[in-house]
């Protein structure tokens, strides 16, 4: 299981606290989380718990992206320098440090001080009932949105593998590899029979790309949030294509708050709007007919 | 019977002579290995961000005569899932496989592992080149007096083994 190669990654004194949970509640950790200075802790349910006794040190911050990296942390440079990095399988690590500046840009992340590790959990049904009232008008755009870790990426997932086992062509900009997490050519994730995957790029390229090579009839992307993904997302619908996007946000009104979110539902692109909500790690869904 | 006991004092002695030459050069061959290898091993990291995993099968087709012991070694420890840090592999290798080198040899490669592994491709390669500069100072410096060492060794052993037969005669 995910959780078991995330632990693998600890060294022994860390991994012995987390080894100690029960496995049933350890099998529902959203996150590891390790802060210099501080005890590890487990997220289940977005609230951490603590584990084990000691404090986690730099080095052992160290380790583990040594040892998630296969001793070769210069191989994934470029995605540490955007503050994360992949690994096999969908686990993600963010990384907290300090930052190394090189031309005015974020170039790497030197003297850790904190690494959440994410699991990526599926949730087959998850929202189905939503999604099949959203149907009934036919396919349509949909945004997801929730605020961090609120389960976006896993619903988004979901819906990905429903459209496309119901014969519709998805094409997945997968930047993070986390809606896929393709190793060897093969998705590790159900992501349905008609999906295609473009990973490790940047999405507004990749969902150009797709458009004009894969024929897609829906786009996939998780988390648009730059100017460049609006744009794409501009793009991509005027050619007869659905999107299917997530965003950061609370709520619709938290959306139009921000300015490129602001444009964009103006612009009337997405008809529907998925909103989670996580109260004490139960999640509810409400889709909206956006205006 | 004095004769061929002589001979073959005389003889053993040059053969441990020729030993300990053939030794100074295993040395200095494994030297010219070690740092044609952190050659490649630099360019590798900076230009092509290749994983070690994929180095060190590159390095293993590469024929090293005197190396492969330690590429192995190194590969091998890689694949095993310990609690062993990359350095403390590497340093093991070290250890175990390239007795042949000089101490200060082995520690300035010891010295090395503590960059590796854990760091972006600038810190590695600065300390791989930093490495690669001592390495090359001693191999001048080895490759300077291997031939009159060589000799010296041959000469003194030959020498000593005749002495040994006149005492012994």
């Amino acid at each position: 299981m995910l959780i078991d190669k995330a632990v693998g990654f600890l060294p022994q004194g860390l991994r012995q606290g987390f080894e100690n949970i029960p496995r049933d509640e350890l099998i529902k950790a959203e996150e590891l989380r390790l802060r210099a200075g501080q005890s590890a802790s487990l997220s289940v349910n977005s609230r951490e718990i603590p584990v084990g006794e000691g404090v986690v040190t730099q080095s052992e911050l160290e380790t583990v992206l040594e040892r998630a990296t296969d001793a070769s942390v210069h191989t994934v440079q470029s995605s540490i320098a955007q503050g994360y990095l992949n690994i096999e399988g969908g686990i993600r690590i963010g990384l907290c440090g300090t930052a190394v500046i090189c031309d005015n840009k974020i170039s790497g992340i030197r003297e850790l001080s904190s690494l959440a590790i994410r699991i990526p959990h599926e949730c087959k049904g998850c929202a189905e009932n939503e999604l099949m009232s959203i149907l009934e008008d036919g396919l349509s755009d949909i945004l997801i949105i929730s605020p961090p870790g609120g389960g976006k990426t896993t619903c988004l997932r979901e819906y990905i593998r429903v459209l496309s086992d119901m014969g519709n062509r998805v094409s997945v900009a997968d930047e993070r590899g986390e809606l896929a997490a393709v190793k060897n050519g093969v998705p590790q994730f159900d992501i349905g029979r008609h999906s295609d995957v473009l990973s490790g790029g940047k999405k507004a390229d990749m969902a150009m790309m797709m458009l004009k090579c894969m024929s897609p009839q829906i786009i996939a992307m998780d988390e648009i949030s730059s100017i460049e993904d609006m744009e794409a997302v501009y793009a991509v619908s005027g050619c007869g294509v659905k999107v299917l996007a997530t965003a950061h946000a609370g709520s619709i009104d938290e959306l139009y708050s921000h300015k490129a979110y602001r444009d964009i539902l103006k612009s009337s692109i997405f008809k529907y709007c998925l909103v989670i909500e996580n109260k004490n790690g139960v999640r509810s869904y409400c889709a909206e007919r956006l205006a | 019977m004095k004769l061929t006991g002589s001979i073959f004092v005389i003889a053993a002695a040059l053969l441990l002579g020729i030993g300990k030459a053939r030794e100074l050069k295993l040395h200095r061959d494994t030297l010219r290995e070690m740092i044609s290898f952190l050659t490649v091993l630099n360019g590798e990291i900076v230009q092509n961000l290749s994983p070690y995993g994929k180095i060190l099968d590159r390095l293993n087709r590469d024929n090293y005569m005197h190396m492969s012991g330690f590429i192995d070694g190194l590969s091998e420890a890689l694949r095993a899932s310990d609690d062993r840090s990359f350095s403390e592999k590497w340093s093991d290798c070290v250890t175990a496989s390239l007795g042949v080198l000089a101490e200060d040899e082995r520690l300035e490669l010891t010295e090395l592992s503590n960059s590796l592994g854990r760091f972006d491709s600038t810190l590695q390669s600065k300390a791989i080149m930093r490495a690669k500069a001592g390495l090359e100072a001693k191999l001048v410096e080895l490759d300077a007096t291997l031939r009159e060492r060589q000799k010296l060794y041959i000469a003194f052993s030959t020498g000593a083994g005749l002495i040994l037969t006149i005492v012994l005669c």
